[in-house]
């Protein structure tokens, strides 16, 4: 997964807190994904930006975390993001 | 004998009161919730006012409640929040949709309301979308929507039959496979509901929301506002869930309502006392802030005071109506009908109510124009049919 290359967030996909967790609903399967407390931050940054790279930016920037991590991370929350139907990266 | 009616559990109402309060207080809700004898009863009402969204949070911690119920309540929490947001996403679609082939449409109610008053889709309870479509509009809507799995109670060719438009209000249709039902209407008040209406439905200035990335067209405020207080009193405010709707619409936006139009146009439509009847009410469960006309109004007349008081007695019996489908029931039309301006203004209403022509009266057969004055014979088969021959 290229880090630079942009992704979209589907038309479909809808977020959602219900009952203090946070939820994404995808329309096009009718299905809803839990996110965890970091998968919640991840996702809030990922909608004001358009590559991973630009993530990481962000959140080396304001968090205290270390940048190999972070990117593991990152990586492996958007292969489980395209998996559902959640994110969809343009062809490089 | 007839068993009498039976009064509500001591602390019942008040705590379901307490819990839809803007200002809510948890030590005021948990004082409450001490006198609340059954819990299971409360539920249910919560469900059946409407109002279990804005309940459950107030109560999910507190000790009195046991785990069993804790997991019912959580499981009735999911259940409303989970076909809102399926609601929600259903309804920014065909709302794009519709756009993209040239058909404005407006959201009435629904997620757009529960986003505007509460800010979350989630925490009010909706059954349905509404969509409000000009009348000419109507046929090719529905038939887009033919084409992206809804389909119709009635053939959607009667939406081209003119008397069906000059009578009814609005067409129902259903996703096939979401189960998600949209009612298209084109208009908002029947001819024989409210003398003439006089609410730019389809005004340039109308309000937007917000939905998840989406600007969705809502009416604007003060005709949501009038158009809420009319739905409520059809009803005669017999859930909460109307009650805060106003309450919240009012506490939200109150600087920016235009009450001079808004009472304008109640007075027009000679709906002044339905109007007022309901700012009363929000103002005496929910404590709304008034302006000073109504203020002054519902203080000093007493047609106003002494129905808010039966209002609030019904309320307080929880005699509610558990019929989802919010059908007026014969009960409430009698009263509904009292609450119109001028002698004039219900005795004009019994007579269309009795003898024009219905949208059922339509759906028997779908005539041409030329030959609609014989709807006026279905009406009265159907008359003697549903009332003489029983």
């Amino acid at each position: 997964m290229n880090l630079m290359n942009p992704y979209t967030i589907p038309s479909t996909v809808l977020l959602q807190c219900v009952d203090e967790e946070t939820l994404l609903f995808n329309s096009a399967n009718g299905l809803f994904f839990a996110l965890n407390e970091t998968g919640a931050m991840l996702w809030e940054e990922m909608t004001h930006a358009t590559t991973l790279h630009a993530v990481i930016e962000k959140m080396v920037e304001v968090y205290d975390v270390e940048r190999k991590q972070l990117e593991a991370d990152l990586i492996a929350f958007s292969q489980t993001l395209v998996t559902q139907g959640l994110l969809s990266f343009e062809q490089a | 004998m007839n068993k009498p009616k039976q009064s509500p559990q001591k602390g019942f109402y008040p705590c379901l009161i307490a819990c839809c309060q803007s200002d809510c207080d948890p030590l005021v809700v948990a004082s409450l919730a001490n006198e609340v004898e059954n819990w299971g009863e409360f539920i249910d009402s919560a469900y059946s006012h409407g109002v279990f969204p804005l309940v459950y949070p107030k109560l999910k911690r507190l000790e009195i409640l046991d785990e069993r119920l804790k997991a019912r309540m959580k499981k009735i929490n999911w259940s409303i929040a989970s076909s809102n947001i399926m609601m929600t996403a259903e309804l920014i679609r065909v709302v794009a949709l519709l756009r993209d082939h040239g058909i404005r449409s407006i959201a009435i109610k629904g997620p757009v309301l529960a986003q505007m008053i509460h800010g979350d889709v989630t925490q009010r309870q909706f059954s349905d979308l509404d969509l409000l479509v000009e009348p000419s509009q109507m046929y090719p809507a529905l038939e887009l929507l033919s084409h992206h799995g809804y389909a119709s109670q009635y053939p959607i060719e009667f939406l081209k039959n003119k008397t069906l438009l000059k009578v009814g209000k609005d067409f129902p249709t259903t996703h096939t496979t979401k189960g998600v039902l949209i009612e298209f209407h084109w208009r908002l008040f029947l001819d024989r509901s409210i003398k003439k209406s006089k609410i730019d439905l389809f005004s340039p200035l109308n309000h937007h929301c917000t939905l998840q990335r989406e600007k969705i067209e809502t009416l604007q405020l003060d005709a949501l506002l009038l158009y809420l207080l009319l739905h409520g009193s059809k009803h005669y405010w017999e859930r909460l869930e109307w009650i805060v709707d106003v309450d919240r619409l009012i506490r939200l936006h109150e600087s920016i309502i235009n009450w001079d139009a808004l009472y304008a146009m109640a007075e027009e439509m000679e709906i002044s006392f339905m109007v007022y009847l309901g700012l009363a009410v929000t103002h005496e469960l929910l404590h709304t802030p008034l302006e000073a006309i109504a203020h002054h109004r519902i203080a000093t007349d007493s047609h106003v005071l002494k129905s808010k008081e039966t209002i609030i007695r019904e309320l307080n019996s929880d005699a509610i109506t558990k019929d989802p489908s919010e059908h007026i029931s014969m009960e409430n039309l009698n009263k509904v009908l009292l609450l119109r301006d001028s002698t004039h203004g219900w005795v004009r209403n019994y007579l269309l109510t009795l003898f024009q022509i219905k949208e059922l009266d339509v759906y028997v057969v779908n005539l041409p124009h030329w030959l609609s004055s014989l709807y006026y014979g279905v009406r009265l088969y159907r008359l003697i049919k549903e009332n003489l021959l029983k």
